[in-house]
């Protein structure tokens, strides 16, 4: 990465990082509102789904599912913020 | 940690491992049950004991030099109470549907935390939590006094309760007085924390996690293999379970279970209660001052970050057994209806558990068959009974119990450390004596952590003695949700996103969050007064916290700009927010 991380450039750099990272910090509580709330709303189609042989789908969603997207979503932001820092860093 | 700590801990737990073996082949199954019990104690002393150090940072904060497996093992245990590993399957074996947001509520605060607090907590350099704000309120020493009292407040109602989950999981599973076992509780942790502060505690949380979570899991994978949901997979194969269960309920006038919004969260009522319920215990998660603390604990940023999503992947682990629990409890307890009731109470699990009083066996019409309403049960009985339900051998019931005092004694322990460095670093070195030496400090902190545990101890067998005390320590704890709601987590990710919070914005937005907090609370959940119902949901005590919330927010941010906004904060408050802006 060809970022010279001195002086004024540094300081241009840090802040072009912070406005990536609080467009990602949005970005990643809008996807959060899946399985915190948006998930769980139309419940009166999800119950009468049912899934493997019975399950119903607004039971296992709040049961199962809602919670490992919440997973997947953490690892995802790791792995973007980590690539995004070793960016401005130059690593 | 060094190769000979390794070796060391593996070597205490063959030994451990040895020990009740031989024991329980001498066929004495009460004396072993008893040895692996008390046997598993020794193996977190000896995690503290070789893990300890004497520098005031590893004290504190661990020397910040924890890696991201160990961090989310700690994290997932420390999180995980008493409560989690014995009630929470009971808590949905009652509710249904209703009692989920638990399930949600309980683990997606950690995407807060891992996207708008944890990455930053590590950058700013603090140590406390009350630091953070004290700092962030330029070093306003108010804003610290309201920081630790709230700590102390949430923290110690908070370990009443893991105190209490000690002394009734000691005393059940051997028979000793639970008070006795509350204080012996206390006395344990005493011991964990003593030897080396944070650097013990996170490394006998870490051993805590897996013999916890193998625990919750050995009785749960068995009971499942019993119950045929192996097809191909317990968490996905219940179905037909579930659908015999629901049959079963509505041919006996129930409501079938997975019906939503039957039974009230929280004394609330509805899908919108059910959502915002679910919604405070995420935001009160990342408001806990001793979840916050564990982030202080890691090598760095990075670490912070995957360190969240290994401690979710753990607690999940735990948390999407536990419905599945409470449908294959609820299972067995369905076939117990409609038996004659000279049947019922000759059932295995039924006499064994009769007379600890979580199950009650009561023929109320007197036809000699059992109603569903003629079988209740204490929500303990799902995770503590489950070996015996599902009959399953002796020593899996050993297990669970070495599993639950794992889990009670691993929370105990975090909130100990919270409070002891609260009480050592934002009372003590803050306000009482700044210069003193790191040696003294420490000292000081052994001190503090022997009278907080002892006062614990108190509280905690005064719970287990006083019903009445015990109902109130059990309203606390879900209160501590809403009081966290409504003062740290708006106030930690407003001072850490927008640099206009001045020191008053911060103080006046946490005591007016506390303000509207507070009395609906105590009104709903202790005076009867009627909640408020919007378009026909009732909203509950829990869920109300979205609302001081939101008051939190607009009050401080109103507050800061009348007070003249980012231009009222010192240079060093500037520059203290762009570090934890700052990458890596």
């Amino acid at each position: 990465m060809g970022i010279d991380v001195k002086g004024k450039k540094k300081e241009e750099a840090y802040r072009e990082y912070w406005r990536k990272l609080k467009v990602i910090t949005v970005v990643w509580m809008l996807l959060w509102t899946i399985p915190a709330i948006l998930l769980h709303i139309p419940i009166e189609t999800t119950k009468s789904i049912r899934i493997f042989n019975g399950i119903p789908l607004h039971w296992f969603n709040a049961a199962f599912l809602a919670v490992v997207i919440g997973i997947l979503l953490i690892f995802a932001y790791a792995f973007v913020m980590d690539r995004l820092d070793r960016e401005i860093l130059g690593k | 940690m060094g190769l000979g700590g390794k070796n060391a801990i593996i070597a205490v737990f063959v030994c451990y491992f040895a020990v009740v073996a031989a024991i329980a082949s001498t066929g004495n199954t009460f004396v072993a049950s008893a040895v692996a019990v008390f046997g598993s104690l020794f193996i977190y002393l000896a995690v503290a004991l070789i893990m300890r150090s004497h520098a005031a940072a590893d004290f504190y904060v661990a020397g910040r030099d924890i890696g991201a497996i160990p961090i989310g093992s700690s994290i997932a245990s420390n999180w995980m109470s008493g409560a989690s590993f014995v009630s929470m399957a009971g808590a949905i074996a009652l509710l249904g549907f209703d009692g989920l947001p638990y399930i949600i509520g309980w683990t997606l605060g950690y995407c807060i935390a891992a996207f708008m607090i944890a990455p930053f907590i590590r950058k700013s350099g603090t140590y406390t939590v009350p630091e953070f704000i004290e700092t962030r309120a330029a070093n306003w020493s108010v804003a610290r006094l309201i920081a630790v009292l709230m700590l102390f407040i949430v923290s110690f109602t908070y370990l009443t309760a893991q105190l209490v989950a000690t002394g009734v999981i000691i005393g059940r599973f051997l028979g000793i007085p639970a008070v006795i076992g509350a204080f012996l509780g206390s006395a344990v942790v005493i011991l964990f924390a003593g030897t080396g502060g944070w650097r013990s505690v996170v490394w006998v949380q870490v051993t805590q996690y897996w013999i916890l979570i193998i625990a919750y899991w050995v009785a749960f994978i068995i009971a499942a293999f019993a119950a045929g949901i192996f097809n191909p997979w317990p968490h996905f194969g219940y179905g037909e379970l579930l659908s015999q269960l629901e049959a079963r309920e509505v041919s006996f006038g129930l409501l079938p279970f997975t019906e939503p919004f039957a039974r009230a969260f929280a004394g609330g009522t509805g899908q919108l209660n059910w959502i915002l319920g679910a919604l405070v215990l995420m935001l009160g998660t990342v408001g806990l001052p001793h979840v916050l603390s564990q982030f202080y604990l890691v090598r760095d940023v990075r670490t912070a970050r995957y360190g969240v999503g290994w401690g979710l992947t753990f607690i999940a682990l735990l948390y999407v057994t536990a419905p599945v629990y409470a449908i294959l409890a609820r299972y067995a307890f369905s076939q117990v209806w409609g038996m004659p009731a000279e049947q019922a109470s000759q059932l295995g699990w039924i006499q064994k558990w009769l007379p600890t009083g979580l199950v009650k066996l009561n023929d109320l019409n007197a036809d000699g068959i059992i109603q569903p309403a003629e079988l209740s049960f204490h929500k303990d009985i799902v995770v503590i009974g489950m070996p015996d339900m599902w009959g399953l051998i002796w020593f899996i019931a050993v297990i669970v119990a070495v599993g639950g005092l794992a889990a009670a004694l691993s929370t105990a322990n975090g909130l100990l450390m919270v409070m002891t460095v609260g009480a050592t670093r934002d009372i003590y070195k803050r306000f009482i004596n700044p210069k003193a030496s790191e040696i003294k400090e420490i000292w000081i902190g052994r001190t503090m952590l022997v009278l907080l545990a002892v006062i614990a101890g108190i509280l905690g067998s005064l719970a287990i003695s006083d019903p009445t005390f015990s109902k109130y320590v059990a309203l606390l704890v879900g209160w501590a949700f809403v009081f966290a709601t409504a003062s740290f987590t708006p106030s930690v990710i407003l001072g850490i996103f927008w640099k206009g919070l001045n020191r008053y914005g911060v103080v006046a937005g946490m005591i007016a969050g506390m303000a509207v907090a507070l009395p609906y609370v105590a009104g709903v959940g202790l005076f009867g007064m009627e909640p408020i119902v919007i378009a026909g949901n009732k909203i509950g005590t829990i869920a109300w916290g979205i609302v001081p919330f939101f008051v939190n927010l607009i009050v401080s941010i109103i507050v800061s700009l009348i007070t003249g906004g980012e231009k009222q904060n010192p240079p060093e408050t500037i520059r203290f927010v762009d570090e934890m802006k700052m990458p890596g």
